[in-house]
């Protein structure tokens, strides 16, 4: 709980007065609530002596507090209130340069979907409820001393006395929110595993469909699993009120039984002499005064609760990694690629990449075979530098990527590989992305050149039409042919290619693999091979198994050797000549 | 509802948009075009959930849980009951100050008799708190327990409308719907509708109260009440359009947000780094600008409410004392009317904040709406015993549209022989899937006439159509059982021998027997090691082992692995024997050779004949053989 200011300190930057700001607001204006019993002390001083001018003050004072609450509550909203939603802006914004600044390889679906979600559901409840939070802990503490100086000033005795009730109260509060903490991430989990499940269950459940019901045993465990997790959530989320509600009854039951026992203590003292009347009332009004103080919180306090377990895990999803820049802006034009002794693995101890070196001499045409899982996506990934090896080198003109700037290497290689990214935009933004000062000309030609001005003039806005969201509007060998024209007018020196590609949309094939074809003329072309024609033609072929090279040379040569490169021939001189009847 | 009621319903409800709309143009702000594009939807939406009422939607929420209902009135009562003992405490203290009073006034008191009070107020206190709390407990369990029961209807829903609602609707919205939105009714059920009736209760038994010491007193403690209202006439001035522009803004950021996290590795490759960031970072402040204009609206008429709130004292105490000094009322009553005007406060402000809850709670009602009242797709309970596959299949004049309303199928009509090969090609988007899908009971179509086996579709019970057909696709997914088990599923019945048969035809004899666990391995753990190659191989191997006679064919399955894709055609051509296909083509070349091609575009036939018969006479088949082969026209 005081975590929580403490973090919103933190996050709070240049911010930071005004928080405090806030927060002496937020003090003043429960000061204000507690004027009223001001206004009852002078009423019970004089009950025996009550006239207009009584009557008088007693309104006026309550007035003035009135006057003074709305001013507070008014200035501690925008003070706080405020701040949230600064703060959250201000983190969105370093968030999204984090990610520019992340290695491209962090972006994995499992990344970007718990980054996504962070970014906007759970930032959105942060800062709608973080401002009630905030006030939900320092009213409660400012409440709790006021009444408890306002009771001491009159008795220190019964000020004891309510010391300890209040200090047992807070105790419920505590161990609620530790319980809170908890249960979100038992919640969380619980969620997360549902998600799973209704994905996975659906698509069974659908498939089943198909097939006789005579099979009751799968279905009823896949039905079992989606349902034991739909009660898992239930559980989870019952779990947490439950608690909730016996601390929240408990700090209930202290304030309650606290008026009491204080107003039984108040009679007796007064009844001693020690007291006198007008203090011996107020103390009993006060105890409610405490009570309902106390008590208003209590709307608040499960969503306090919540608050900080949301932003411990919004701060771990967002903990980003940086990659480190290189310096030199210059890449040749005209540049080998070499590996030298690269090692490379993803996970801890999963050697993916072993001993690499092979030399790429500019512009020639590299193809990349080998069995499924063999690491050759890794090595184009490598080349773009997704990641860093783990030990060995990979140059470019003779520099270690690692030397130069990320953006300008961007900038020399384009890649061309299955999913295809569109921005929510039109489809001439779309393709002049590649080159930001390309003329509509230029758009246009490189269109036609990628075979994808045909269907685009086709639409009903032609190139002004709006791709939708990802680019769902257009088929995948739409999408992919919009890309190339893209990648056209960038005019990168190297091309990266993973041909599978084509097979994404087999009717529009000849299409995609012309734009392909155009892409690649006089550039150093490193491709993922899968057609025969590709190897065939290529300057050089690099077998890849098991993350080594086993072979590597030219299509004649390695067809007379006995190895994977012929078995791999083979079976795609089969696949092409394959026919259904 | 008559044509005319709902015409004028639609009409009431078009002025309150273009109303919204225009407050929100004057709000002074100039609005991003990617903002403006959201304002369409959110407005819908916005009064779309105005339709529902707390009262129609707790009826019907409550149709899942009957039992549920009957408990949480229960625990309602329970809850009111509790919250009358929760005033001993005010009479009790109201006692104590007369006690004093009278005693300082040479009154004889009895301490131990304030004492019994004393004990007496504790006891009801504690009663108070435990049902209280027992009734917190009740409610929040029915309630959770009723958003368990609506995910899983919905889940089993599913299984019962047309199976094209999934080819509508991706399974991550699906996902969504049956997680994501019922979540959102979360805070309605559980926390808002169990405690609504104790804390309207509270504050109209105290005014109640009040009232009854004297009228007057309780007149006084509205004294305030035009400074609240001034602070609701302010709150809610321009409400609509201020809260159609907040919600716009968020819509646009969320849009720009996913937009700008997914395209990063676009965005980098093309150095445009600074260009979609500031899309970002414009969207992102916007709207930042937005929220703290409608927030900070909001603060000044909330600040007057709440301060109008917290002093009904102002009036009450001035009022209670100058009664008290007449005479009319007692030192005890006098305490109560001290006490009793604070309880109103929170207990108003929770009624308001349910007023809020309720829209969110409506809103992600009207979307699961959608799923759970879709009609379940009727089919007869009884297997037809004239099924006679010699009679083929016959599609006649069918003409078919989307759930969502768009018509893609105009017209359909051919046949297929018993076991003969006939293709379906054409341009994506040409409906050939469609009509694929529509055999296969995906959907119902609008109009015309679907003939399997010489039996009209709508006849034959669901589980007899599925067992005369096999449909083999690029769904790969494997069940939590053994890879036995999961081929067996087309023929429970078949033996070991029968199982081996089908696995070698369909070429992944070899590679299961070489897990440790051969064919008894689980194939939804081993899930990771088995690639997506060889899961497209123990599919057709259920397809092969599976008798059915007729079988639909998304040839795209065969170029879903490239490494494994000659394997993958082999097994697919052992499935196609003796059988009556229907394959939906993309590869022409491989599918020269068939008995029948169907040319389809734009959702209509527009040719058929055998292959050499087209080249020669068929356009369009023309076009896509040179677009095909890549040779210019």
């Amino acid at each position: 709980m005081f975590k929580f200011i403490k973090n919103t300190y933190s996050m709070a930057g240049s911010l930071k007065r005004q928080i405090t700001q806030g927060m002496i607001f937020t003090v003043l204006k429960n000061f204000s609530q507690m004027m009223v019993f001001m206004a009852i002390y002078y009423a019970f001083e004089n009950i025996d002596t009550l006239n207009n001018r009584v009557y008088l003050i007693t309104a006026l004072i309550s007035i003035v507090a009135m006057i003074f609450f709305f001013i507070n509550n008014y200035m501690l909203n925008r003070k706080i209130a405020g701040i949230y939603f600064q703060i959250f802006r201000n983190y969105r914004l370093d968030v999204g340069g984090r990610l520019k600044r992340a290695p491209m390889g962090y972006f994995s679906t499992q990344n970007l979907s718990a980054i996504l979600t962070a970014l906007t559901n759970q930032m959105r409840s942060l800062e709608n409820y973080s401002a009630m939070a905030f006030d939900f802990t320092v009213s409660g503490l400012s409440i709790s001393c006021f009444i408890l100086l306002g009771i001491f000033g009159m008795s220190w005795k019964i000020g004891l006395l309510a010391l300890a009730f209040i200090m047992l109260a807070w105790t419920c509060i505590y161990f609620l929110f530790n319980q809170a903490q908890r249960s979100v991430e038992v919640e969380h989990a619980a969620t997360d595993k549902l998600s799973h499940e209704l994905v996975d269950g659906i698509r069974g459940s659908i498939l089943l469909r198909s097939f006789p019901k005579r099979d009751q045993a799968i279905s009823s465990r896949l039905h079992a699993k989606t349902r034991l997790a739909s009660e898992m959530v239930n559980e989870a989320q019952y779990t947490f009120e439950v608690k909730f509600v016996l601390y929240s009854r408990l700090f209930g039951a202290v304030l309650h039984i606290g008026s009491v026992v204080i107003i039984l203590y108040a009679v007796h003292l007064y009844l001693l002499g020690e007291i006198p009347l007008a203090k011996a009332m107020t103390i009993s009004a006060m105890g409610f005064l405490l009570l309902q103080g106390l008590l208003q919180l209590q709307n608040a306090m499960i969503l306090a609760a919540k608050m900080p377990a949301i932003q411990n895990r919004l701060d771990e999803v967002l903990d980003i990694p940086e990659m480190t820049d290189g310096k030199q802006v210059e890449i040749p034009e005209v540049a080998n690629i070499e590996f030298k002794d690269v090692n490379f693995s993803y996970l801890e101890g999963q050697e993916v990449l072993q001993d690499l070196s092979f030399e790429i001499p500019a512009g020639s045409k590299v193809a990349i075979v080998g069995p499924s899982g063999s690491g050759k996506t890794t090595i184009v990934n490598l080349i773009a530098r997704f990641y860093d090896p783990d030990s060995g080198e990979i140059l470019l003109g003779g520099k270690n990527l690692r030397d130069y700037e990320v953006a300008s290497l961007m900038g020399e290689v384009s890649l061309v590989f299955q999913d295809v990214y569109l921005f929510n935009d039109t489809v001439r933004n779309n393709i002049r992305f590649g080159r930001a000062d390309a003329t509509d000309e230029e758009v246009l030609e490189a269109a036609k050149r990628a075979n994808c001005h045909d269907f685009i003039e086709a639409l009903p806005e032609g190139y002004d039409t709006e791709v939708g969201e990802g680019g769902t509007r257009f088929s995948g060998g739409e999408k992919q042919r919009i890309s190339i024209a893209r990648a056209l007018l960038k005019d990168a020196s190297i091309i990266l290619l993973d041909e599978a590609t084509s097979s994404v949309d087999p009717e529009n094939e000849a299409e995609i693999m012309g734009a392909i074809e155009e892409l690649c003329a006089g550039k150093t072309v490193i491709s993922i091979a899968h057609r025969l024609s590709t190897v065939r033609d290529a300057d050089l072929i690099l077998v890849i198994d098991h993350g080594r090279l086993v072979q590597a040379g030219k299509h004649d040569e390695l067809l007379i050797q006995d190895g994977i490169y012929r078995r791999f021939i083979e079976a795609r001189e089969e696949a092409a000549d394959w026919r259904l009847a | 509802m008559s044509k005319q009621t709902a015409s004028r319903a639609q009409a009431k409800k078009d002025a309150r948009i273009k109303q919204t709309k225009e407050e929100m143009l004057n709000l002074g702000f100039e609005i991003p075009e990617g903002v403006k594009k959201h304002v369409d939807e959110q407005v819908a939406s916005m009064f779309d959930q105005e339709q529902a009422s707390q009262g129609n939607f707790i009826k019907r929420i409550f149709q899942i849980n009957p039992v549920g209902k009957k408990i949480m009135g229960v625990s309602i009562l329970v809850a009111v009951f509790a919250e009358l003992l929760a005033f001993a405490s005010v009479f009790f203290g109201a006692y104590a100050a007369s006690f004093i009073y009278r005693h300082a006034h040479g009154e004889v008191v009895d301490f131990s008799m304030l004492r019994n009070y004393g004990l007496m107020a504790l006891g009801a206190l504690l009663l108070y708190l435990c049902l209280a709390g027992a009734s917190s407990t009740l409610s929040h369990k029915v309630a959770f327990q009723t958003l368990h029961l609506l995910r899983i209807k919905l889940f089993s829903h599913l299984q019962e409308i047309p199976q094209g609602y999934l080819v509508e609707n991706s399974l991550g919205k699906v996902k969504l719907l049956i997680q994501d939105r019922v979540a959102e009714l979360e805070d309605f059920i559980a926390h808002v509708m169990p405690e609504l009736p104790s804390r309207i209760l509270h504050p109209i038994l105290s005014f109640a109260i009040l009232l009854y010491i004297d009228w007057r007193i309780a007149l006084a403690s509205l004294v305030t009440l035009p400074i609240t209202i001034l602070g609701m006439i302010i709150l809610f001035s321009k409400y609509q359009g201020r809260y159609l522009l907040w919600n716009s803004a968020y819509a646009d950021l969320a849009e720009k947000t996913v937009d700008y996290a997914r395209g990063i590795p676009v965005v980098k490759a093309f150095r445009q780094t600074e260009q979609t960031f500031g899309n970002f970072s414009k969207s992102t402040n916007f709207y930042h600008d937005t929220t703290m204009a409608w927030w900070r609206h909001s603060w000044v008429g909330m600040s007057l409410v709440l301060a109008s709130m917290s002093f009904p004292l102002i009036g009450c105490l001035p009022v209670a004392l100058y009664l008290f000094k007449a005479g009319a009322i007692t030192v005890a009553e006098l305490f109560l009317s001290i006490i009793l005007p604070l309880a109103i406060l929170p207990q108003a402000y929770a009624l308001m904040m349910s007023f809020e809850v309720f829209t969110i709670c409506a809103g992600a009602w009207s979307k699961i709406c959608e799923l759970l009242y879709l009609p379940a797709q009727v089919r007869p309970a009884k297997a037809v015993s004239e099924f006679d596959l010699q009679q083929g299949v016959r599609f006649e004049k069918v003409s078919f549209s989307y759930l969502s309303g768009q018509e893609v199928l105009h017209q359909i009509s051919f046949d297929l022989q018993p076991n003969s090969l006939t293709a379906l090609v054409g341009h994506s988007g040409s409906g050939k899937t469609t009509v694929a899908r529509l055999l296969l009971g995906f959907w119902d179509q609008d109009s015309g006439k679907i003939t399997i086996g010489g039996i009209d579709n709508k006849l034959l019970p669901f589980e007899q159509l599925m067992s005369e057909i096999s449909y083999v696709s690029q769904e790969n997914y494997l069940f939590d059982a053994t890879i036995a088990e999961n081929i067996k599923l087309g023929k429970p019945d078949a033996t070991e021998a029968e199982v081996i048969a089908a696995a070698k035809a369909a070429h992944c004899h070899e590679f299961i027997s070489a897990f440790p666990g051969g064919y008894d391995t689980n194939a939804g753990e081993a899930g990771g090691q088995i690639s997506g190659g060889e899961r497209q191989r123990i599919t057709i191997a259920r397809a092969i082992l599976k008798p059915s006679k007729i079988v639909v064919l998304d040839e795209a399955t065969a170029y879903t692995d490239p490494e494994n894709e000659a394997e993958i055609q082999k097994a697919i051509y052992a499935l196609l024997q003796d059988k009556t296909v229907l394959v939906i083509a993309h590869r022409l070349h491989s599918i020269v050779g068939a008995d029948q091609i169907i040319v389809m575009d734009e959702g209509r036939i527009v040719g058929r004949g055998t292959h050499a018969e087209l080249i020669a006479q068929n356009a369009t088949y023309k076009k896509l053989w040179a677009q095909y082969s890549g040779e210019e026209l």
